[in-house]
C-alpha cells in the first residue's frame, strides 16, 4: 500500500516516468537546437563554417571517420574507440584491485587504517596529469604502460580512502553476529563486511570512471598510436573541428553507456540496496 | 579565454585560444601588454568592424633553428625600426608550442606565422588566404630518423617509431620509406612530439626509433647512443620554413609584407657581417636555451637563407614547385588536405588560397 504524502511541495516532488522522459527529451532538443541557432548565426555572419560544423555536417564527419583508411586499412575511428577502452579497463581494473586490496584492509586493521591513512591521503592531492613526465621515463614511452599505470595511481587514492572508510562504517554489530555464529576472522571479512559495502564501492568506482578518462585521453594527447586522444590530435592538426566534435559527442555516450553498466551491476549483485534506499 | 575573447564563441577558440593566450600572457611580454595582446589575437577579420590604421599586427613564431633570427629581429630592434619607417606596429608572439600556432594561424586568429611549407597548406585549406612572402631556411640535415640496433631504413620493419605524426617528420620518415620500396604501413608510427621523442631517445634505451631533429640527432650520436640512418640531407630543400601572412592583414597593411622581409634580411645581415656574428649567434643561442656552441652546430643542420637573391629566387623556382607538389601529394593522401584539386599558386599575381610570392622580399 502507497503511502500518500502529508504535503504536496514543488521541492522534490515525484513525476510519472512518462513525464521524466518528455522533459529530459525536451532538455536535449532545446540543447540541439541553441547549438544550431549559434551555428546558424554564425555562419550568417560570415564565420568560417569550418569552426561552426552544423548538426548535418557532424553527421557526414561520422560517416568519414567510419570509413576504411587506405593506408592503414582500418577504421580509425573504431580501432581508436577499442584501444582507449581497452586501456581504460586495464587501468580501471588495477586501479581497483589496489584499492580493494589496501581499502579492505585499511577499513578493517586498524594498525593498517593508522600507518597508511596520511600517505594515501597525500598522494590523493597529487594531480595525477603533474606525474605523466614522470611515468613516461618510468614505465617507458614504447608501450601503453604508463597510461595504465596513470589511471591506476590516479583512481587507486580516493577509491582506497572510500572502501576504506565504508569498511569501517559496517555495523559493529554485524561484526559481533558472525562471530558469535562461529565466523573466523577471515570468513567475517567476506561474508559479512564486503558484501555490506559491494554496492557503495561500485558506486565510488562509477565515480571514478569520469577521472580515469581524463588521464587517459591527456595521456593518449601526447604519446599515442591510436584511441580517442590521439584521434583528437590528429583532427586538431588538420583543423577538422567537425571530426573533434564528433569524438568528443562519442566520449559521451561512452561514459553514459559505462555509467548505465554500472548502474544495472550494482542492481544485479545488490539488488537489496536499491530497494533500501526510497527511490 | 571568455575573458580574453569576449566577442565571439568560435568552436574553434576553444583549442586555439589556450595556446594563444598562452603565448601572449607568458612570461616573455610585460604583464601590461598581456591582456591587449589577447584580445588583437582574438579578433577575427571577418567579423571584426574595419580596424583602426594603427592597430597591432601579431606574428608568431616558435623555438627552431631556421626562426631564431625572429629573435635577433626583436632583440637587436630591426623589426621595431622597419616598423615605425612605416608607421605601422608589429609585435613578434613567441608560442612555446609550434602546432598552436599553426592552429591559431588558421583559426584566422593571427596576422602572420613561421611554419614549414607543409602545414602552410591546413591554414589555406581552411580557407586563410595565405601568402608565403619570406624563405626563412631549409632543413639540411636537421632532421633525421635516429635509431639505435637498427642497422638502415629496412630494419625498421616492424619497429615501433616515435614522431610528431602529420608533421615534417612524419613527411621525412615516409621519403626514406619510400626511397626502399617500403610502405608506412611496414613500421608502427607513435604520434609524440619530435623535441619529446628525441629526448625520450636519449633518456631511455628501450625507445628503438624516433624521428626527430637538433639538437637531439648530434646529442645522441656524440654520446653514442644511436645513429641517423636518414636525414633531411637526402632529400634537399624539400624541408621548407616561411614566414607566412594573412592576406586580410596584408590588404589592411601593404607595408606590412614590406616591413617583416626588411627586418628578416637585416638580422640576415647581422649573422653574415664578421662584425656583428658572434654577438648575433650569441642571441639566437641564448633564445633557444642552447650554448653558443650547440647553436652552431644546429646552423650546420640548417640552410639559412641569408643570400637575398637566393633566396627570393627559391621562393619561386621551379625545383620548390615540385617539391610543394610532392607535399601536396603527401598531405592529400593523409587526409591533412580535403580538396584534391587544391592549387598553389605563385607570383604576386596568384589567387589561389596559398600562394609563394617574393615580391616583398625582392630587393628594392
Amino acid at each position: 500500500m502507497t503511502e500518500e504524502p502529508r504535503f504536496r511541495s514543488i521541492i522534490g516532488s515525484p513525476l510519472a516516468p512518462a513525464t521524466r522522459l518528455l522533459l529530459g527529451t525536451i532538455g536535449v532538443a532545446v540543447c540541439l537546437a541553441a547549438y544550431e541557432f549559434y551555428v546558424f548565426q554564425h555562419q550568417r555572419d560570415g564565420g568560417n563554417p569550418r569552426f561552426s560544423p552544423g548538426l548535418g555536417q557532424l553527421w557526414t564527419a561520422f560517416g568519414e571517420l567510419t570509413l576504411v583508411d587506405a593506408r592503414t586499412q582500418t577504421v580509425p575511428f573504431w580501432t581508436d574507440t577499442r584501444a582507449s577502452l581497452w586501456i581504460l579497463a586495464e587501468g580501471l581494473g588495477l586501479g581497483i584491485a589496489i584499492s580493494a586490496l589496501l581499502g579492505v584492509a585499511m577499513g578493517v586493521l586498524s594498525t593498517v587504517h593508522a600507518m597508511l591513512t596520511p600517505v594515501v591521503s597525500a598522494i590523493a592531492k597529487i594531480p595525477p596529469t603533474a606525474m605523466i613526465a614522470l611515468f613516461m621515463v618510468v614505465f617507458g614511452v614504447t608501450g601503453d604502460a604508463f597510461k595504465v599505470a596513470l589511471i591506476a595511481f590516479g583512481i587507486s587514492p580516493t577509491l582506497t580512502l572510500g572502501i576504506s572508510l565504508v569498511a569501517r562504517e559496517v555495523p559493529k554489530n554485524t561484526i559481533v553476529k558472525a562471530y558469535s555464529l562461529g565466523a573466523t576472522t577471515p570468513s567475517v571479512v567476506v561474508k559479512a563486511i564486503l558484501p555490506q559495502i559491494i554496492p557503495q564501492v561500485i558506486q565510488m568506482i562509477r565515480l571514478a570512471v569520469g577521472p580515469a578518462w581524463i588521464y587517459l585521453i591527456a595521456a593518449e594527447y601526447i604519446n599515442a598510436s591510436q584511441g580517442i586522444g590521439h584521434g583528437i590530435v590528429l583532427s586538431q592538426r588538420m583543423v577538422r573541428i567537425d571530426h573533434i566534435l564528433v569524438y568528443v559527442i562519442w566520449l559521451a555516450i561512452l561514459g553514459t553507456a559505462i555509467d548505465f553498466g554500472f548502474h544495472w551491476l550494482s542492481r544485479l549483485v545488490a539488488p537489496w540496496a536499491a530497494a533500501r534506499k526510497d527511490d | 579565454m571568455t575573458i580574453c575573447n569576449p566577442r565571439h564563441r568560435l568552436l574553434a577558440s576553444a583549442l586555439v585560444a589556450v595556446g594563444a593566450v598562452s603565448a601572449s600572457c607568458s612570461g616573455k611580454q610585460p604583464d601590461r601588454e598581456a591582456p591587449a595582446g589577447g584580445s588583437a589575437v582574438a579578433a577575427k577579420p571577418a567579423e571584426a568592424p574595419p580596424r583602426a590604421p594603427g592597430r597591432e599586427y601579431q606574428i608568431a613564431w616558435s623555438v627552431w633553428t631556421g626562426w631564431m633570427p625572429f629573435k635577433l629581429m626583436e632583440v637587436k630592434g630591426f623589426l621595431a625600426r622597419r616598423a615605425a619607417e612605416r608607421g605601422i606596429q608589429v609585435k613578434l608572439v613567441e608560442f612555446p608550442v609550434y602546432m598552436d600556432a599553426v592552429t591559431a594561424f588558421a583559426a584566422g586568429k593571427l596576422d602572420g606565422c613561421a611554419l614549414t611549407a607543409m602545414e602552410a597548406l591546413q591554414p589555406a585549406a581552411a580557407g586563410i588566404d595565405t601568402v608565403a612572402i619570406v624563405v626563412n631556411d631549409t632543413s639540411s640535415g636537421g632532421d633525421g630518423v635516429l635509431v639505435r640496433g637498427i642497422a638502415d631504413l629496412r630494419g625498421l620493419k616492424g619497429k615501433e617509431i616515435l614522431l610528431s605524426e602529420l608533421s615534417v617528420s612524419h613527411y621525412l620518415l615516409v621519403r626514406g620509406l619510400d626511397s626502399v620500396g617500403m610502405k608506412e604501413s611496414d613500421v608502427k608510427i607513435k604520434n609524440t612530439d619530435g623535441d619529446e621523442a628525441g629526448k625520450a631517445f636519449v633518456a631511455d634505451s628501450r625507445v628503438e626509433a624516433v624521428t626527430t631533429w637538433n639538437p637531439h640527432l648530434f646529442q645522441a650520436t656524440e654520446g653514442g647512443k644511436g645513429k641517423v640512418i636518414f636525414s633531411s640531407k637526402e632529400i634537399p630543400g624539400e624541408i621548407i620554413d616561411v614566414l607566412v601572412v594573412n592576406n586580410t592583414a596584408l590588404k589592411q597593411a601593404p607595408v606590412l609584407g614590406t616591413v617583416l622581409a626588411e627586418a628578416w634580411y637585416d638580422a640576415m645581415r647581422a649573422i653574415e657581417d664578421p662584425a656583428t656574428r658572434e654577438d648575433s649567434i650569441a642571441v639566437m643561442a641564448a633564445g633557444a636555451h642552447a650554448s653558443v656552441d650547440e647553436f652552431k652546430k644546429m646552423m650546420g643542420g640548417t640552410d639559412l637563407m641569408t643570400d637575398r637573391a637566393r633566396a627570393t629566387a627559391f621562393l619561386e623556382a621551379d625545383t620548390t614547385r615540385a617539391t610543394m607538389e610532392r607535399i601536396k601529394k603527401f598531405s592529400i593522401d593523409h587526409g591533412l588536405v580535403k580538396d584534391t584539386h587544391f592549387a598553389i599558386g605563385y607570383g604576386a599575381k596568384a589567387t589561389e588560397k596559398l600562394r609563394f610570392d617574393a615580391s616583398y622580399a625582392a630587393a628594392k
